[in-house]
């Protein structure tokens, strides 16, 4: 999940710093009147604290060798399947051998 | 059917702050954008990957769950801003109101963001068995959902 979250937090952080440049611009201004207010300093910290948490959580995603290793999911056990007895993973819901419904047993 | 059920009980929530006593307009929307729309949108964008965890009961690995937690994200955010540059901003502010609605609002991931992390927790819970990841997991994504309406409502 890291690899998919820390990249969509400098996303985040690269629209923080975009919202700012466009709030500034002569167009947006215009278009949105009295009511736009501008708070860049709010929105330079927000693109702060966004990319640094997505450059972080990135490097610890992809460094390493990880692939599907999460320590704080349960191993999976096994089962046999009631109709042939093959060696199924305990959330498998259709033999993939027999074709046996396990949802319903 | 995600939206349907998030403009729903987002009607509710912000009776409910209505009914609180809240009648400054600024703090009301505040509040609704902090409070209520965070909770109840995380809540019910990955109610797809619920049915399939649920129903269909599907064999996933962790990141497919996660991936597909980020396109019912971004299928959420793309409705979203349609409405709000249709029906809010169009009718305000014009077509040119349109176009700024949509240079502040299409470029942000939070949705994706968000529901890619209850997405993943989706998946804890189908491998686990245990719900406490998803719980954990749908925290997160309420919190960075409303840490970012919080910085943008300042």
């Amino acid at each position: 999940m890291a690899r998919i979250v820390g990249p969509l937090l400098v996303w985040l952080s690269l629209s923080y710093l975009f919202l700012a440049l466009v709030l500034q611009t002569d167009f947006v201004q215009s278009a949105l009147g009295e009511d736009l207010v501008v708070r860049t300093d709010v929105l330079l910290v927000s693109s702060a604290a966004a990319g640094l948490s997505g450059i972080a959580v990135a490097v610890w995603g992809f460094g390493s060798g990880r692939t599907e290793h999460i320590p704080v999911s349960l191993p999976e056990s096994e089962m046999l399947c009631p109709t042939c007895g093959a060696k199924l993973l305990r959330s498998t819901s259709i033999c993939p051998y027999c074709g046996a419904d396990i949802r319903s047993r | 059917m995600s939206a349907s059920l998030a403009m729903l009980f987002e009607t509710v929530g912000a009776l409910g702050i209505y009914s609180a006593g809240i009648r400054d307009m600024d703090l009301f929307i505040v509040m609704v954008a902090i409070l209520v729309a965070p909770a109840v949108e995380e809540a019910v964008k990955p109610l797809g990957l619920l049915i399939s965890h649920f129903e269909m009961k599907l064999d996933l690995r962790l990141t497919d769950w996660a991936i597909l937690g980020f396109l019912a994200g971004l299928g959420f955010k793309i409705l979203e801003d349609l409405m709000y540059i249709f029906l809010s901003f169009g009718p305000i502010y014009g077509a040119d109101g349109m176009l700024a609605g949509a240079l502040i609002r299409v470029h942000f991931p939070v949705h994706m963001l968000a529901t890619t992390i209850s997405g993943f927790g989706v998946g804890l819970w189908h491998q686990s068995g245990r719900v406490t990841p998803f719980i954990l997991a749908l925290s997160m994504a309420i919190a960075i959902h409303a840490a970012f309406n919080l910085s943008v409502s300042l």
